[in-house]
């Protein structure tokens, strides 16, 4: 466990490899009707490189990434995401993110972070920012 | 711009003829009734009043799902991340008299609802917009966590549309929609939400440039 936690805090990257095994466990999981999203041929025929992971699924290691650099669950009251460029199959995405603030209530603390993940070449792909309660 | 410039969140999801036709799926150029009892596709209407009207009418026709995730769902979502062999912890959440409920994680909640945007994708957008909708795009999200959900309760799921701008990028024209999706448990409390925002990319153009929010 992480304590004290305050503002200006890195938070331990968390680096997911998107394999195909891990995009089609997950496409199976919902049902994904989308091809984009399981069908390289149709992707690259609309532009795309490769198949393009659902940023639903991508957006999951945000509050991931909380909860492993916590080691505990951590209660996300809110999460504002903004998605940026699309994270394709086989891409080992990075996510990292720092505290913006963190006040104490009580027994509980409440932390704002900016969250971001990005891909190999360093861009930025998707950003969130997330309010949690801790304790 | 390259489409992968525009391509994010869900990506998008192409109304194609590759889609099987039958329940569900997309079915291009579908007409709706429009002003007066005319049967008019949705594509012909020049001005983004009317397609509002129609987007809050197809919405509203989407059915509230009622679901309740299993754990053994959640567990093979958690493996699927990367956390073999791990429940979701239960000391975050609130106690519950009478035993203990697996708690849904917060990573958890937009798969949770992955329904409600197919169905706008088939049920709605699909059906209205046919072939003029070249892709959707989720391009943001608000998500608010009211209350715990847990695993093996009964949530209801809705689907709302709160607002339609049309936007020019140098792809073409676009459309811009705002898609609220809400969880509720039994007794009628809203538990979370999510304001799903996505660029419907079109064929030609659709509405005007006005702003209009519902």
């Amino acid at each position: 466990m992480v304590d004290p936690i305050r503002e200006g805090l890195e938070i331990p990257p968390l680096a997911v490899h998107f394999s195909a095994e891990r995009n089609g466990r997950y496409c199976q999981l919902v049902n994904e009707i989308n091809p984009l999203h399981f069908d390289a041929e149709y992707a690259r025929s609309l532009g795309y490189r490769d198949i393009v992971i659902a940023g639903v699924f991508t957006a999951s290691y945000f509050p991931e990434l909380l909860d492993r650099w916590l080691g505990r669950a951590v209660r996300v009251e809110k999460m504002v995401l903004k998605f940026r460029l699309p994270a394709y199959l086989n891409d080992t995405v990075t996510y990292r993110g720092k505290v913006t603030k963190a006040t104490n209530e009580g027994a509980c603390q409440r932390i704002e972070c900016d969250l971001w993940s990005e891909n190999a070449s360093g861009e930025r792909l998707a950003q969130a920012t997330v309010i949690a309660r801790l304790g | 711009m390259p489409p992968q410039a525009l391509a994010s969140g869900l990506g998008e999801c192409m109304i194609s003829a590759r889609r099987p036709s039958g329940p569900g799926s997309f079915r291009p150029g579908s007409a709706i009734t429009h002003r007066k009892g005319r049967t008019k596709p949705v594509t012909e209407a020049n001005d983004l009043e009317t397609l509002r009207k129609a987007m809050e009418e197809a919405i509203s026709r989407i059915p509230v799902r009622e679901i309740a995730v299993p754990a053994a769902k959640v567990r093979e979502f958690r493996e699927i991340l990367g956390r073999e062999g791990s429940e979701p912890s239960a000391e975050s959440a609130d106690p519950i008299p009478g035993g203990e409920r697996v708690p849904i994680p917060e990573s958890y909640f937009l798969t949770l609802l992955a329904p409600l945007s197919h169905d706008l994708f088939t049920i709605g957008i699909g059906r209205l917009l046919g072939d003029a909708v070249l892709g959707i795009i989720h391009t943001s999200s608000v998500v608010e966590f009211y209350d715990t959900l847990y695993c093996d309760t009964p949530y209801r799921l809705k689907l709302g549309f709160s607002g339609l701008a049309r936007k020019r990028g140098r792809m073409g024209g676009y459309l811009v929609g705002t898609f609220p999706h809400e969880v509720y448990d039994r007794e009628g409390n809203r538990v979370a939400s999510d304001r799903h925002v996505f660029f419907l990319r079109t064929r030609g153009e659709i509405g005007n440039e006005e702003e209009l929010h519902g």
